[in-house]
């Protein structure tokens, strides 16, 4: 019972790194059977692809609604002008 | 001879429909290539540095403002991220959109903006033994501490705002390497191998610090406790 599959430890070292790589079949095989039994590591998972769409969020409200904060003009224009000296 | 054979027939089909079950359920474990690039473009593109401020300015102030909360703080925020835009924009061409490339730009100076303030939450306060892996596990490898069930709700604007709030003070407060690695990763969407040659380091060291920073965000993210999301301990 020592193989890598039956451990929750080198299981999450393996969901993280399939994140970056893509693992061999063997492997995602090993770990989706491991997931089907833990429902710990099936969170862990869950929650790494969480965090990776909560980087990749730019705006959860549209701008246009009323709630949304605008920059000033006068902040507009100085931000312009900044852009424009620093070419 | 004509029952053997329908047999035979059948247990074939049934071989390469588990096959074809087998493919299609394990094969679909490859994250990877679901970060937009940010940063590995190819053509330049048309760039007018004061269109932007009119096209993008409003949206980046309202995603900067809502970590901030403060005008004047913001309002540098989205000028230093035109600023450090027009600078780069000679090494960086899009093939991400202009609106998520400037955003990265603006979440990088979030990150330093929250460490220079020190209003960060401080991991290696927060864990303890934030330093080794092994410590979130007991000694037959199991969970210590089992991962929370985080009901995340994408459709709701509140709850995703109070948690980019925990998020970033989370993030800045990793050990500075550890976030750096995490950001250009999952912000910029860099490969591993983009980020070996940034850092110099050894894939395997680029592999190690990235589950160390998951690791340690969402342990820090479940610590901080955003109501919304956490539901109970061990439900």
């Amino acid at each position: 019972m020592k193989h890598w599959m039956f451990r929750c430890q080198d299981v999450s070292q393996k969901i993280s790194r399939s994140m970056d790589a893509n693992l061999p079949l063997h492997q995602r095989i090993a770990i989706r059977i491991h997931l089907m039994m833990c429902r710990y590591c099936s969170r862990f998972r869950r929650q790494l692809l969480t965090l990776r769409e909560i980087c990749q969020l730019e705006d959860w409200i549209r701008p246009d609604e009323e709630t949304a904060e605008k920059l000033s003009e006068e902040a507009k224009t100085r931000i312009k002008e900044k852009v424009r000296a620093s070419r | 001879m004509k029952p053997y054979a329908s047999k035979l027939i059948l247990v074939a089909i049934l071989i390469v429909l588990a096959a074809l079950f087998v493919t299609l359920f394990f094969c679909d474990l490859s994250e990877n290539d679901q970060v937009r690039g940010a940063f590995d473009m190819d053509g330049a593109p048309q760039i007018n540095a004061e269109d932007w401020v009119d096209r993008y300015g409003d949206a980046l102030f309202h995603f900067a403002m809502a970590r901030v909360k403060d005008r004047l703080m913001a309002e540098d925020l989205v000028q230093e991220t035109f600023l450090a835009a027009v600078q780069a924009k000679a090494h960086y061409k899009g093939k991400s959109t202009e609106k998520t490339w400037l955003f990265g730009i603006l979440k990088h100076k979030i990150v330093d903006h929250f460490r220079r303030s020190k209003t960060v939450v401080n991991t290696q306060d927060l864990i303890e033994d934030s330093g080794r892996m092994e410590a979130f596990f007991n000694a037959d490898g199991s969970w210590q501490k089992p991962p929370h069930h985080w009901s995340t709700n994408p459709g709701k604007a509140h709850e995703t705002k109070e948690f980019l709030d925990h998020f970033f003070s989370c993030l800045s407060g990793l050990p500075q390497r550890t976030a750096d690695v995490f950001v250009h990763r999952e912000i910029d969407g860099l490969s591993t191998d983009e980020i070996c040659n940034l850092f110099n380091i050894t894939e395997n060291n680029c592999w190690v610090i990235l589950y160390r920073a998951r690791m340690l965000l969402r342990k820090c993210l479940e610590l901080v406790g955003f109501s919304p999301y956490a539901q109970g301990n061990e439900s």
